[in-house]
């Protein structure tokens, strides 16, 4: 393709790009109008395995001996945020409090990550109940 | 257009000019820092692909590819394993992408570069996803996919600009 | 670039037909109100959708019979295969295992009305004249004798779905009519069926889960109906000796047949009613039998079982021995 012709942008690739934007728009807004926005519980993952599910209604600073050099805080206002963190950028502690269902932090060097949800995961639903 | 061969130049001339572009994304990746403050794992939005996308249009793929390994062992060495793993794979989707728009279609600049930056970004949130190990991550996606957009129309607006200049400051001998 | 071509068209082929395998299997369910319950059945595998009709239209079948029974003398009923098969069942299951569980005490549980509108205490004359309605065995009915298959009806639905999911091309099906349930078959990947057991204390959550192949599973308990008057709470199931909501200090009780035994869903139904009745101090005699496994919680909130399937559930305050 002759490069010289190429254009900055025309009618069709804006089409596109507009296209583009209105699909993320979507799938972002969508979720939030459909989801109570209570959140109950943070779900602590570590490599992929839960390691903690924290209510949060109780306020503190959490750690757990599967997650070394991690620190959690759960305020007074339902949200929860990372303390304290050995990982090597400290973006995971810079991140917002969070407190929506949905809403995670990630630590990804010390493969953890925080998410909101708003009730208990069904690992063991029973296939039937007896009533 | 005629392409910068490594053996049909110095290979002085070539080094000197990898060097500059090694050197602009490494810049480019300080800058990007700031954004990714507010990201998780400090990803990237694809600032650094401008470098890649000048590559490929002034130089040949080679040499593009020698650029994205470059960029990410210089992001393993300063930033750590995890977030090399994303530089690579980002940068590697990007390139794929980019190399096959400007080879094969004539999709406009700004076109190009926001594939490049959203599959860049893409790369990189696969990369968080195999290292975390759950799927939490994806939560970012909407937002991400929203700045590599904003970041990819600067770096396509960028490149068309400074293209022409480029090659000829790349080809000063022919061209003067 | 014809071979690109063929390339091409040959990974479209194989994701096609990859992504076909991966169809889940033929799942199909369907609700109803039948037998004063809320059913659910979910029947999988490639006869599921004509089992779950059939299942469906026997269900409304029997339905219909049982209602029929009710407000009506036994001797003016219709010949009807399905009363005579349920009885001759009942009858049976009595003479093996005590007939503290009659299907002929429709006269005393229609003078009580528990699950209806308006449940009434009964003075004792009219209990005891409910109570010469009774027969028992194969005696002749009585006039006044009034049929009520309240406390067998599910099982024997689940026997009935049983059969015809024997006939079908099936692989496993889930028949939940709330107290009394057939587990049948195999799941994908050989797991077990899991059945929760409401917990009777609170009425929500789970006292624990029963793990197990295919089988009949059925509860009995007070927590479910009952009315309450002057304060005290009279439950839906009646002693027949004393012609009272019977008095037992087991709050629920749960039994397991295995689903290859014949009539072992009416067998279920009858003895997890009948165990219920018997209290604690008779568990020991039914912990005993082989053919069926129970689970037994008591007022206190002990557990008693033989069942190596069931899973106390740990948040809920359960003392398991």
């Amino acid at each position: 393709m002759n490069d010289k012709n190429r254009k900055l942008l025309n009618i069709r690739d804006t089409i596109i790009i507009v296209c583009i934007i209105a699909v993320i728009l979507m799938c972002f807004i969508i979720p939030r109008l459909t989801e109570s926005t209570l959140g109950e519980y943070a779900l602590i993952t570590c490599g992929g395995k839960t390691a903690a599910k924290l209510d949060l209604d109780g306020e503190g600073i959490y750690t757990f001996p599967e997650i070394k050099g991690m620190s959690f805080i759960i305020d007074d206002k339902r949200h929860i945020s990372v303390y304290e963190s050995d990982c090597s950028d400290h973006t995971c502690m810079r991140t917002f409090p969070i407190s929506s269902p949905g809403e995670v932090i990630i630590c990804v060097p010390n493969k953890v990550t925080v998410e909101i949800i708003s009730e208990l995961p069904d690992e063991n639903k029973p296939d039937v109940i007896l009533r | 257009m005629s392409k910068l061969k490594p053996d049909s130049v110095s290979a002085a001339r070539y080094t000197a000019v990898m060097g500059l572009l090694f050197a602009v994304s490494a810049a480019l990746n300080l800058i990007e820092s700031i954004f990714s403050a507010f990201l998780p794992a400090g990803m990237r939005i694809g600032l650094a692909n401008i470098v890649i996308m000048a590559a490929i249009l002034c130089i040949n793929l080679p040499s593009a590819v020698l650029l994205v390994l470059l960029k990410s062992a210089f992001v393993f060495l300063t930033r750590g394993f995890t977030a090399g793993l994303m530089s690579l794979c980002g940068g590697l989707a990007a390139f794929a992408v980019t190399s096959l728009l400007f080879r094969r279609t004539n999709a406009s600049y700004i076109l190009i570069s926001v594939l490049g930056a959203l599959a860049h970004t893409f790369g990189q949130l696969l990369a968080a996803r195999t290292v975390l190990g759950t799927n939490s991550i994806f939560a970012y996606a909407p937002i991400l996919a929203v700045s590599s957009i904003a970041a990819g129309i600067c770096t396509g607006i960028v490149l068309k600009a400074v293209f022409p200049k480029l090659e000829r400051v790349i080809f000063k001998n022919k061209y003067s | 670039m014809k071979i690109r071509h063929l390339i091409e068209i040959f990974i479209t082929a194989a994701a096609v037909l990859a992504f076909a395998s991966c169809a889940p299997e033929k799942k199909v369910s369907a609700q109803s109100f039948v037998f004063d319950t809320y059913a659910q059945l979910t029947v999988s595998g490639i006869g599921a959708k004509e089992a779950l009709k059939e299942i469906s239209e026997s269900f409304e079948d029997m339905n219909g019979a049982f209602e029929l029974c009710y407000g009506t003398d036994a001797l003016s009923l219709p010949e009807n295969e399905i009363y005579k098969s349920c009885l001759e069942k009942a009858n049976a299951l009595s003479e093996r295992y005590g007939n503290g569980v009659n299907v002929t005490c429709g006269a005393l549980t229609e003078l009580w009305g528990i699950s209806t509108p308006e449940p009434k205490v009964p003075t004792d004359e009219e209990i005891t004249d409910a109570l010469s309605t009774v027969i028992y065995g194969t005696e002749k009915f009585l006039p006044g004798t009034r049929l009520d298959f309240g406390s067998v009806a599910k099982g024997y639905a689940c026997d009935e779905a049983y059969s015809i999911l024997q006939d079908t091309n099936t692989d496993y099906a889930v028949i939940n009519l709330s107290s009394t349930i057939l587990m049948y078959g195999e799941k994908p990947g050989g797991e077990k069926f899991r059945a929760g057991i409401t917990d009777p204390l609170t009425g929500k959550g789970y006292m624990g889960i029963i793990e197990t192949d295919a089988a009949f599973i059925s509860t009995s308990g007070g927590y479910e109906r009952y009315f309450e008057a002057d304060g005290i709470r009279y439950c839906h199931i009646l002693d027949i000796k004393t012609g009272r909501p019977v008095e037992t200090d087991l709050s629920s009780v749960t039994v397991i047949v295995p689903a290859e035994t014949p009539d072992g869903g009416i067998m279920s139904d009858f003895l997890s009613t009948l165990i219920f009745t018997e209290g604690t101090e008779n568990i020991g005699k039914w912990l005993a039998y082989e053919e069926f496994e129970v689970v037994a919680a008591d007022v206190n909130g002990k557990i008693y079982t033989d069942c190596g399937g069931f899973i106390p559930d740990e948040g809920s305050g359960y003392k398991y021995e």
